[in-house]
Order: C-alpha cells, then sequence, then structure tokens
C-alpha cells in the first residue's frame, strides 16, 4: 500500500496517542478504507489534480464533485480514534526555573530525535520538543511548581495545562517564532536541534584548530597586502589614454583581462583545502558570530541524538516586523556564513554519506575512525568482519561512483554559478507566515564566460573525444 | 545559412574594441613573412579608425545617444550596447519602416547588418506581434472547447462521457497548437499585405528625395557609456568629459555615489564576459546574458546594494518573485566601498577613475525560494 511507507509523524495529528505500532495499524486501516472506497466506484473518486473548475458552472455535477471530495476527506478521519488511552499515556512536567519539562517514564517514538536523558532515566525536553509533542497530542502538559529534590511531593502540585497556558509560557516574541519554525520543519519529517546544543559526540567538518604561530600570522598579514598592492599596479595602465599605441591585444580574452583587473571582488573557498584556510583565518581574525538557530537533518530512520553527525542544513530564524531584528546585511551574512559547519552540499569531491564520515572530524580525528573505535571496544570480534564488510561496500561503492556522469565544463561552471557554495537557510517570520529562503555564497570574479570562437570549439571537441 | 551561423558571423566579437586578429601566416623558414608580419603588427591597433560620435539630449534627465545608423548598429553588433529608442532593444525601426513602406526594393537582409531573421525575413517585433496573435486565437479555441464541456454538463452527461470529452479536447488542442507552429510562415506573409497599406501620415516620415529620416537614435544608460569611454575608448569624449555631463563639478559624495556603484558593477561582469543589460523589466538593476540576447535567455538577475544595508524583507521577497517567475538567478551583488568618502569624491573630481573604482570591491550572494518539502532527500 502506498501509504504504508509514509512517515507517520505526518499523520498523528489526527489520531495522537497511539505507540508506533499500534499507530501503523489505525492508519493503514483509515487509509485502506479510503483505497477500497476509490476503487468501489469511480464516480466517487476523489477528483484528481489537473483542471481547475473556475467558477460555479451551476450544474449539478459540479456540486456532487465538490461534495464528494470534501466527504471522502470527512469519512476517512472521522472514525478514527482522537484520545490517548490511559496504557499509553505520558506525562510532561513543565520546569520553571530550568525553562524545560521533564518526563518521568518517557516512552513513545520522539524518543529517538528529542530530548536528553539524563542518569535517573527521565528525559528533559527542550520548550519548544514540548510544546511541539503537547501540540500533537504526544505527551500530556503539566505544570509542576516543585522540581527535583523531593520526588513524592510533586504529583500533588500538578496542573494540567491547556494550549493557550502553554503558549503563554514562552519567554518571548523570538522563542515563539523559533518554536513555528522548528514545528514546521518537524511536522515534514526533518529534525531540528539547536545550534546552541551540542550533541554528546560533537562532529565538526574542521579538525580541531592548531595555533598559528605569530610569524605564521604575520607573513600572511604581508602576503594579503601584496596581493591588493599588485591589483591596483597592474589595473592602471589598460584605462590609461595611451594603452593601444603601445600594446596589442591579439584575442578578445587578452583584452577582458586588462579589463577585469580593476574592479576587485570577494573571495569565496570553493572546495575542501580553501574551507579549512578560511576557517583558520577566522579563528586569527576572531569574527564575531551571529548566531544561526537550528541545526537541521533530512528526515532517517537511524538518527541518534548522541552522535548525530554533520546536519544537512543550518537555519537562522528572523522575525520581519520585529523592529530589533533585520534582515542580514553583506557584512553579517559573511560571518554567518563563515560560521557554518554542515554537510557542505558543494564539495563536489565528497559525494556520499561514507564520505562525510571520513571527512567529518570527531575530537580531531575522522569521524570513520572514531566510529570504528567505538565499535571495536565494544565488539572486538564482531568489527573484524563489520570493517570487511564496510571495506567491501566501499569497494563497491567507490567504483560505481567513476560511473558518476561527469559534465562538460561549461554545464559545470553554470551550475557553479547558480546554485553557489556555502549556503544556509533563512526562515522569515511574518505574522504565523513562514517562507524559506536558501542564501548561498557566489563568486562571479573567479568565472569567465567570455566567447572566444577558436578556443571555445577546441575545448568542445577535446570534451568529446573523452 | 542557418540562423546560428549568421548570428555567429554578426556577433563575433563580444566588444566593440576588436583583438588583432588579422595578422598574416608567420612562416617559419621564410624570414621575408617574418618582416611582412611584424610589419602588419607595427601598424595594427585595436583602437577604432573613427570613434562612435555620441549626442548628450535632455535638460533635467540627461539621454546619452548615437544618431548614425551604422554607428547604432555597430555598438549593437559588437557587445550589445544600448537600446534603439522606437524599437525593443535592437535598433531596427528603420529597417522595419523601409521595409513596410517599400522604399528599398533589396530585400532585407542583404542590407548591411539589419538581417535579423533571414529566412522568414521577419523583424523581432514582428515575431513577437505574431506570436501574441497565435496565442489570442489559441485562447479563443480554448474557451470554444470550454463551452463544449458545460453543454455537456449541463444536458447531465455522466461523469465517464465527461472524461472522454476531455480527452478529445486537449487531443485537439494540441493539433491546434501544432498547427500553428507549422503556419507561422504563412500567417507572417499574410500580415505583411495587411499592413503595407500606406497611411497619410507615412509621408512625413520622409524627406524630398523620397528616403527615410533618420528618426530612431540608440540610447546608451550611463554606465554603458562610461565603460565605452573609460574601459574601451569608443567614443568620441574623454571620461572627463562625460563625468561633467552626468554631474555638476561640485557634486557631492551621495550624488554620484549610486552611479559609482552601478559602473563597479556593471565593469565587474562587463569584464567576466558576461553581457549586462538593464533589468528594469524584472524589477532588478541588470541581467546577465552568456553572449548576448540573440543567442539565449538571461539567466542572472542581479540587484546591486551597499554591503552595510538592510532592506525590509519585501523588498527582497518580490524582486524574488519576479525573477524567480521568468527561470532566473537572482543575485544580490554587494559594494563595499575601500576608502573613504572624502577620498572617492576627491578622486572623482580630479578624473581619477581607475583608482576609484579599484577601491571598490564586490561579492555576491544567490537569494533562492526554499522549499522544505523539496529538499527532504
Amino acid at each position: 500500500m502506498q501509504f504504508a511507507g509514509k512517515k507517520t509523524d505526518q499523520v498523528t495529528t489526527s489520531n495522537p496517542g497511539f505507540e508506533e505500532e499500534e499507530e501503523e495499524e489505525e492508519l493503514q486501516q483509515d487509509w485502506s478504507q479510503l483505497a477500497s472506497l476509490v476503487s468501489k466506484n469511480a464516480a466517487l473518486s476523489l477528483p484528481k489534480r489537473g483542471e481547475k473548475d473556475y467558477e460555479p458552472d451551476g450544474t449539478n455535477l459540479q456540486d456532487l464533485l465538490l461534495y464528494n471530495a470534501s466527504k471522502a476527506m470527512f469519512d476517512t478521519i472521522s472514525d478514527s480514534i482522537r484520545d490517548t488511552t490511559v496504557k499509553s499515556e505520558v506525562r510532561g512536567y513543565y520546569v520553571p526555573h530550568k525553562h524545560q519539562a521533564v518526563l518521568l517514564k518517557p516512552k513513545g517514538s520522539f524518543m529517538q530525535t528529542m530530548g536528553r536523558a539524563d542518569s535517573t532515566g527521565e528525559l528533559w525536553l527542550d520548550f519548544h520538543e514540548f510544546v511541539y509533542l503537547a501540540e500533537r497530542g504526544t505527551i500530556l502538559p503539566y505544570y509542576r511548581l516543585e522540581a527535583g529534590s523531593n520526588k513524592s511531593s510533586k504529583h500533588e502540585t500538578e496542573i494540567l495545562l491547556s494550549m493557550e497556558d502553554l503558549y503563554s509560557l514562552f519567554s518571548s516574541q523570538q522563542e515563539m517564532d523559533q518554536y513555528f519554525v522548528f514545528a514546521h520543519l518537524k511536522r515534514l519529517g526533518f529534525i531540528l536541534k539547536p545550534s546552541n546544543q551540542e550533541a554528546a559526540v560533537k562532529t565538526s567538518f574542521f579538525p580541531l584548530k592548531k595555533q598559528r604561530s605569530n610569524l605564521q600570522a604575520i607573513t600572511w598579514r604581508l602576503l594579503s597586502l601584496f596581493k591588493i598592492q599588485e591589483l591596483s599596479l597592474f589595473s592602471g595602465f589598460f584605462y590609461s589614454k595611451w594603452n593601444f599605441f603601445f600594446r596589442k591585444y591579439t584575442t578578445s580574452p587578452q583584452l577582458y583581462q586588462g579589463l577585469n583587473r580593476l574592479v576587485r571582488s570577494v573571495a569565496v573557498p570553493k572546495n575542501k583545502k580553501e574551507l579549512l584556510d578560511a576557517q583558520s583565518d577566522r579563528e586569527f581574525q576572531k569574527v564575531k558570530d551571529i548566531p544561526l538557530t537550528f541545526k537541521v537533518w533530512k528526515p532517517h530512520s537511524n538518527f541518534k541524538k548522541r552522535d548525530p553527525g554533520l546536519p544537512d542544513f543550518q537555519v537562522f530564524v528572523y522575525n520581519k516586523n520585529d523592529d530589533l531584528q533585520h534582515f542580514p546585511t553583506y557584512k553579517e551574512l559573511r560571518s554567518m556564513f563563515s560560521s557554518l559547519d554542515y554537510k557542505f552540499e558543494f564539495l563536489s569531491e565528497i559525494e556520499d554519506d561514507d564520505d562525510w564520515e571520513t571527512n567529518s572530524y570527531v575530537e580531531d580525528i575522522p569521524r570513520k575512525e572514531y566510529i570504528h573505535k567505538r565499535s571495536a571496544k565494544s565488539q572486538t570480534e564482531k568489527s573484524e568482519s563489520s570493517m570487511k564488510a564496510s571495506f567491501q561496500k566501499k569497494t563497491a561503492q567507490s567504483s560505481t561512483k567513476k560511473k558518476r556522469k561527469a559534465y562538460p565544463p561549461h554545464i559545470q561552471q553554470n551550475r557553479r554559478l547558480k546554485t553557489g557554495y556555502r549556503s544556509f537557510i533563512i526562515a522569515i517570520m511574518d505574522n504565523g507566515l513562514i517562507s524559506f529562503v536558501k542564501m548561498s555564497e557566489a563568486d562571479f570574479g573567479s568565472e569567465s564566460v567570455w566567447y572566444t570562437p577558436n578556443t571555445q570549439k577546441k575545448v568542445d571537441q577535446r570534451w568529446k573525444k573523452h | 545559412m542557418s540562423k546560428g551561423r549568421v548570428n555567429q558571423k554578426r556577433y563575433k566579437y563580444p566588444l566593440p574594441i576588436h583583438p588583432v586578429d588579422d595578422l598574416p601566416e608567420l612562416i617559419l623558414h621564410n624570414p621575408l613573412s617574418w618582416l611582412y608580419w611584424a610589419y602588419r603588427y607595427y601598424k595594427s591597433t585595436n583602437a577604432l579608425n573613427d570613434k562612435v560620435h555620441v549626442d548628450f539630449i535632455g535638460d533635467t534627465t540627461l539621454h546619452i545617444t548615437v544618431q548614425d545608423d551604422k554607428q547604432m548598429l555597430y555598438l549593437w553588433n559588437n557587445g550589445f550596447f544600448g537600446t534603439g529608442q522606437f524599437s525593443r532593444s535592437e535598433p531596427t525601426w528603420k529597417a522595419r519602416t523601409e521595409a513596410r513602406l517599400g522604399l528599398n526594393d533589396t530585400p532585407l537582409h542583404n542590407r548591411g547588418g539589419t538581417k535579423s531573421n533571414t529566412e522568414t525575413e521577419m523583424t523581432l517585433e514582428k515575431v513577437t506581434q505574431q506570436r501574441r496573435l497565435q496565442r489570442l486565437e489559441f485562447k479563443k479555441e480554448r474557451a470554444k472547447l470550454e463551452r463544449e464541456l458545460l453543454e455537456l454538463r449541463k444536458k447531465g452527461g455522466h461523469i465517464d462521457e465527461e472524461n472522454i470529452l476531455l480527452e478529445k479536447q486537449r487531443e485537439s488542442l494540441r493539433k491546434f497548437k501544432l498547427k500553428q507552429t507549422e503556419d507561422v510562415g504563412i500567417v507572417a506573409q499574410q500580415q505583411d499585405i495587411s499592413e503595407s497599406n500606406l497611411r497619410d501620415e507615412d509621408n512625413n516620415l520622409l524627406d524630398e528625395n523620397g528616403d527615410l529620416l533618420p528618426l530612431e537614435s540608440l540610447e546608451l544608460m550611463p554606465v554603458e557609456a562610461m565603460f565605452l569611454t573609460f574601459a574601451l575608448p569608443v567614443l568620441d569624449i574623454s571620461p572627463a568629459c562625460l563625468a561633467g555631463k552626468l554631474f555638476q563639478f561640485d557634486a557631492k559624495y551621495k550624488d554620484i555615489h549610486s552611479f559609482v556603484r552601478s559602473y563597479v558593477i556593471y565593469h565587474h561582469y562587463r569584464s567576466h564576459g558576461w553581457c549586462v543589460r538593464s533589468g528594469i523589466k524584472f524589477g532588478c538593476d541588470y541581467l546577465l546574458y552568456k553572449r548576448g540576447p540573440p543567442f539565449q535567455h538571461a539567466e542572472f538577475c542581479v540587484m546591486g546594494l551597499d554591503h552595510d544595508v538592510s532592506k525590509d524583507y519585501t523588498w527582497y521577497s518580490s524582486i524574488a518573485r519576479v525573477v524567480g517567475g521568468a527561470k532566473k538567478t537572482f543575485v544580490l551583488c554587494y559594494v563595499e566601498r575601500l576608502i573613504s568618502e572624502q577620498e572617492a569624491i576627491a578622486l572623482w573630481k580630479s578624473n581619477n577613475f581607475t583608482k576609484l573604482f579599484n577601491s571598490f570591491q564586490v561579492g555576491e550572494v544567490l537569494y533562492k525560494r526554499w522549499v522544505p518539502g523539496r529538499n527532504r532527500d
């Protein structure tokens, strides 16, 4: 059945409170009911997307189609049970002084991606996670005035909270905005963590920074100065009156090279080496960051809270109507770009997940080694076979990787120009409406697109030969 | 000759300054050929023999125009500079009008430079006009079919019947469209006949010899004019003279700021080989073409900004929507001045444009709408 594969999270709003297996069964029943409805009678089918009726045409047929469409949807949800069974009830207690919530007897599939368990087996939820789960009906929100010390007194002071109550507990508008973005992406299946929250195993694209020696720093400074000098020395003559008296340009590219020394452009890291260099420069310059809000992982089933690896995206939340916030300026954008630490999707040399394991670091050792070490510790015997397996897998992958289609240079260039390099996502909040924008660094200054009749053909021919 | 080949030849040079590419062959064992080569090399120059003459028109708003037919076309053919005032962009008014009035017996493509579409002898403006007509016909046809469907519904047709009819209609519409694309030539000829009727006021277009008056001129954007004087010596004025026309001699930095910023951006893209044209039709500063308008659509829309500026989000989103709707990529081009305002205005006043423009830095950020649902796997 086609609906079975869908993430169950998405549909839980209609019948909350069920645990994984139960829940799935329920859902399948619901949708199969709908499916049987569809197959029974063609005339009763849900209208397929496609042709739109622009206005009421006064016919019964149109009314009938409309009625059927809405009825099918109502029928689907009318049969589902919308309560919590006592057995699966999970209570969450809000702890005011921590602005967090604690689950004493946590259970449920949400534990895979949310909360942090402490040594006593209690699960601590961030406030936005708490509100999210309460809103979905997965947990029942309670207010608890006393926390921690005396466990027996807890149940006497608990009050069941309504959604209004919960929302009034947000500490600021900003927190609420962040919650809405969190909830929106979470409902779509993404996994989110606040950027300022580190997992137990911290993974970074960058190895631990080595301190630059003073001497290195000084030479670096001097070199960068020299670059600018060189630029201005060169550019002058081309624009003087006498340029074409003394110099002859035999090809268009020569002319362009004379032209493009004038305006400087910001250099952008384009490959792994440049990224690492940029990172160490950043250390040196001590740039002050504008913190990004969330780290986002695409939905995947073997997510580990303890060791999540590099995120797929990073999100910055910004409220359009808050006078204290503004759309980032270029300076701010640059500092945000340089603070990014995610799966830099533009790196062409790193193409699949396996590569990311080798290209990210945990405590200054490659993540791959780290994973091996851990698995070796826990199960020395098994690890050997698994290593072998992973080795085989890797060789298999690398052989398939070679088959990956390479594109001709001008198409590659077009892609570089259109997708850019480092990127992050801005979530803009406007009175409850969320829009997402992807900002990526681009570098038109390092690409030349001028047309040269002869060489162009040569390049193409050379390409065809390959 | 195919249209592509004609364009290759016509727009061979991407800039109005041509490289020296007519040097004779160098034969290694023949010293005479060396001499000849050296002579030719010595005699050749990149500079233009006669520079393009520009006129400045208007007091309050300055229009920088080129009046001469040949020079207008030269600027268009070599880098797509300027816009014909009576045309869409390429100055085609003269050719169109001569063809309409039947002034010149020679077919359009034999005349210097004006061959825009040799096969059908149609100007671009006509192509657009015709496409619009066809679109209108198509819409009429579609409306007709929609009425048929309504008839059926009113008669109480079953949904199966309706589906059959819908399928039929789709098929017939497809055929209609196909026929339209095949009929391009025929429609064009019919139109030509209907258009060749002379009007009384057409007489005013002619001089006493019966020749067409040169009414159309090519208008250059200020940044284009600056590029054609300062960066490449093409126009017959000096950069200083142009600067004097653009701004009063006692201009403050804030007066020249937006022009300087625009020029820096224009020069930045031009110098990397892009054909840069105004992006006003898409609500932004510039459009970037890879080679030029006849070859492909522009793929990028550029909006210039100061590096320390933050606009209201609506500003970004509205431009991005328009640009995205035209299937182009939106580029925010941030410009940073590396010297103080006083230094900048001093450089401007001393006509030291090289140093002025050299002290600017550009950085680009791509802005793209992101849809979570499409980025899940």
